[in-house]
């Protein structure tokens, strides 16, 4: 593919993207996202599974550009909270607190926050381009896969995205094939047969992945921050002069050119996206630092790389997603759902069949984070000020909207009786140390993958060698096999555990 | 050596996994299993949940050698039940009261549930989101689902 179609791809996705209904929506989501960001206790995934249903009424372009404006607006919001009051908005900020925060106290809270915008502009500018470039060739990669390499890949995705990101590997593989069973309840696509339906009619397509998000995410996060008891403080807010100075620039240059590169890199592998970007470009900047000391005082570039690679992973794990159909992290499966409820089968072929949503998404991503500098910068003072509003208020508003969300998906109240007793596992779950983002996956990714599974071994008839037999596939599942295996060795093993115990702390 | 249980965590994840695995298989020998090359529809379920099951026996033979998985904390069932029961109202009202009636209490549901609960700032909170959320899925959105009890439709 030369580089002519690139620019045609990318003139077609700006025209998609600058029409005023997904202009509008593109607005409408990262003013979400910001939203969301500043305040704690309500993440992406809750806010993206409770609004999903509303877009269902939107065409799918549109609708898609407002839930991927949520999830990377939610990584500028983050930031902002993170250097004025310490508190990360986002999973994602919180190494932005260490460095931005104690920036802020010696009174440099308008450059710490300018250069988070900026280094998110600078990375979200780059891994647009980024996500424009790979995808072609990954999606025609893809193209010719067959049942049995689709199958390995979806494999290595998810042991990929549970071993990198959890605490319990054994325990998050449980936790999938716990998902994988749940989403083949329904009526099964080769033999017509109903399983696990036990004769309720609702249960026919399926147990509906929004019930679920909705219930292990947002039912479970409310119940769990209930029980901490914590109150939150009240301050006043004094950003001053946002300007940055040259010598904070200079010094913020490289960094946010290292971010970027970690964060897009981080971001298209399995379990990637903003948050693991994060922390590996604050340990990146630290390792290179000339005066390695002055980090955790307030040292510039420990807000420009993190800041840089959150937003750069947030943008890049889209690439995965659109151009393979599988998800590297929640937010991405939650895409998936969105676009199999507008009857797009997401893979490779989405790139051709739907051309306009493909790069219209991407483009629109990088009107997006324009619109976020916009609104971040200058209103940062009223951001700020939404941080006082009480928890009381804002989480019984949380669970209306996701009882009205879940609602409007079918007109019928069966989903939000599924969202009770998703909120009863979700939160049991979470007390016996079960996380529920591999679960989702798993169910997101279930009948796909018995799709797949079946299919490959109709064609050898019943040979189960097919799937070490064809290079591409052997290949992948031995990919997976060796990242299962690499966690046992004790080098790893402790990084890993470090680096777990970091984000713990948040 | 006697043997002892020193994550109770894993050792709830083990029984769990090992439930559920057990149970999928079970329940799924309701439908035909048929083979490799012909897969029925309870192949890939019993292959799942046999391998769950066997993954919940060595997270439970885990938990009584090491203590790395923790163990169980407080459980709030009395608040969990608090919460689920704002969300069942909704489920439940909607149909005969409306939306305007099932979210105020929903509202009013799911602050009682909280540890800061003032009954009149929660009133106030309860009637203004119903009201909000009237005008943003009903007006706003043209979402269809009922809004005034059923006595006042008509």
């Amino acid at each position: 593919m030369g580089g002519s179609d690139l620019f045609a791809n990318i003139a077609l996705g700006l025209a998609t993207a600058i029409s005023v209904q997904n202009l509008f929506y593109c607005f409408v989501g990262v003013l979400l996202g910001t939203l969301i960001g500043v305040l704690p206790g309500i993440g992406p995934v809750a806010t993206i599974a409770m609004l999903l249903p509303i877009t269902y009424a939107l065409a799918p372009t549109a609708g898609l550009i407002m839930l991927a404006g949520i999830y990377y607006g939610a990584q500028y919001g983050g930031s902002t909270t993170a250097i004025l009051v310490n508190l990360p908005g986002e999973a994602s900020s919180v190494v932005t607190c260490i460095d931005g925060y104690q920036m802020a106290r010696q009174g440099r809270a308008g450059p710490a926050l300018a250069i988070a915008a900026i280094a998110s502009f600078a990375a979200g500018t780059v891994a647009t381009l980024i996500c424009a470039l790979l995808a072609a060739p990954l999606a025609a990669v893809a193209a010719r896969f067959g049942p049995a390499e689709y199958f390995s890949l979806m494999a290595l995705g998810l042991i990929g995205a549970v071993v990198i990101a959890n605490r319990s590997v054994l325990k998050a593989i449980g936790m999938v094939i716990v998902g994988l069973i749940l989403g083949l309840v329904g009526i099964d696509v080769n033999t017509g047969a109903q399983r696990f339906t036990y004769g309720v009619p609702e249960l026919l397509d399926g147990i509906g992945f929004i019930a679920v998000a909705v219930g292990v995410f947002a039912i479970t996060e409310i119940v769990i921050n209930l029980e901490r008891k914590e109150k939150r403080e009240v301050f006043t807010d004094k950003v001053g002069n946002l300007m940055p100075s040259r010598e904070d620039l200079r010094q913020s240059a490289m960094p946010i050119a290292r971010g970027t590169l970690v964060g897009s890199a981080l971001g298209i592998l399995p379990a990637g996206g903003a948050l693991l970007a994060s922390f590996a470009a604050y340990a990146v900047e630290k390792k290179v630092a000339r005066d390695p000391s002055r980090f955790g005082k307030g040292a510039i570039e420990g807000v420009a790389g993190p800041e840089a690679a959150n937003n750069a992973g947030a943008q890049t794990c889209f690439v995965p997603m659109l151009t393979l159909g599988i998800p590297p992290n929640v937010v991405m499966a939650l895409m998936i759902g969105a676009m199999m409820l507008h009857n797009i089968q997401p893979g490779p072929q989405v790139m051709t069949k739907n051309p306009e949503l493909f790069w219209g998404l991407i483009a629109s991503m990088w009107l997006g984070n324009l619109m976020l500098v916009v609104l971040n910068l200058p209103l940062v003072g009223i951001w700020v000020r939404l941080l006082s509003l009480p928890y009381r208020f804002l989480y019984p508003a949380i669970i209306l909207f996701c009882c009205i969300g879940v609602y409007t998906l079918s007109n019928n109240t069966f989903d939000v009786r599924m969202v009770v007793l998703f909120g009863a596992v979700g939160y049991l779950f979470a007390k016996i140390g079960c996380e529920p983002a591999p679960m989702l996956l798993g169910f997101i990714l279930g009948p796909m993958m018995e799709e797949y599974f079946r299919r490959a071994l109709i064609i050898e008839r019943g040979d189960f060698m097919v799937f070490v037999n064809r290079p591409i596939s052997a290949a992948l599942l031995a990919t997976a096999l060796l990242l299962l295996l690499s966690m046992s060795l004790p080098a790893i093993a402790n990084w890993r555990r470090r680096a777990i115990a970091e984000q713990g702390k948040a | 050596m006697a043997l002892h249980i020193r994550s109770t965590q894993d050792f709830c994840t083990g029984c769990a996994f090992v439930a559920f695995g057990a149970g999928t298989v079970v329940l799924a020998q309701a439908y035909p299993l048929g083979s490799a090359a012909r897969m029925g529809p309870a192949y890939f379920p019993t292959a799942l949940g046999a391998v769950l099951a066997g993954i919940g026996v060595l997270v439970l033979v885990k938990s009584l050698t090491s203590a790395d998985g923790g163990a169980v904390g407080r459980i709030d069932l009395w608040l969990l039940l608090r919460i689920l029961l704002a969300v069942a109202a909704f489920a439940v009202l909607l149909h005969p009261l409306g939306l305007v009636l099932a979210a105020i209490v929903v509202v009013m549901l799911a602050a009682w549930a909280g540890h800061e609960f003032r009954l009149g700032e929660a009133l106030v909170n309860a009637v203004v989101l119903a009201l909000a959320s009237y005008l943003l899925f009903v007006k706003a959105l043209g979402q269809t689902m009922p809004v005034w009890p059923w006595f006042l439709a008509g």
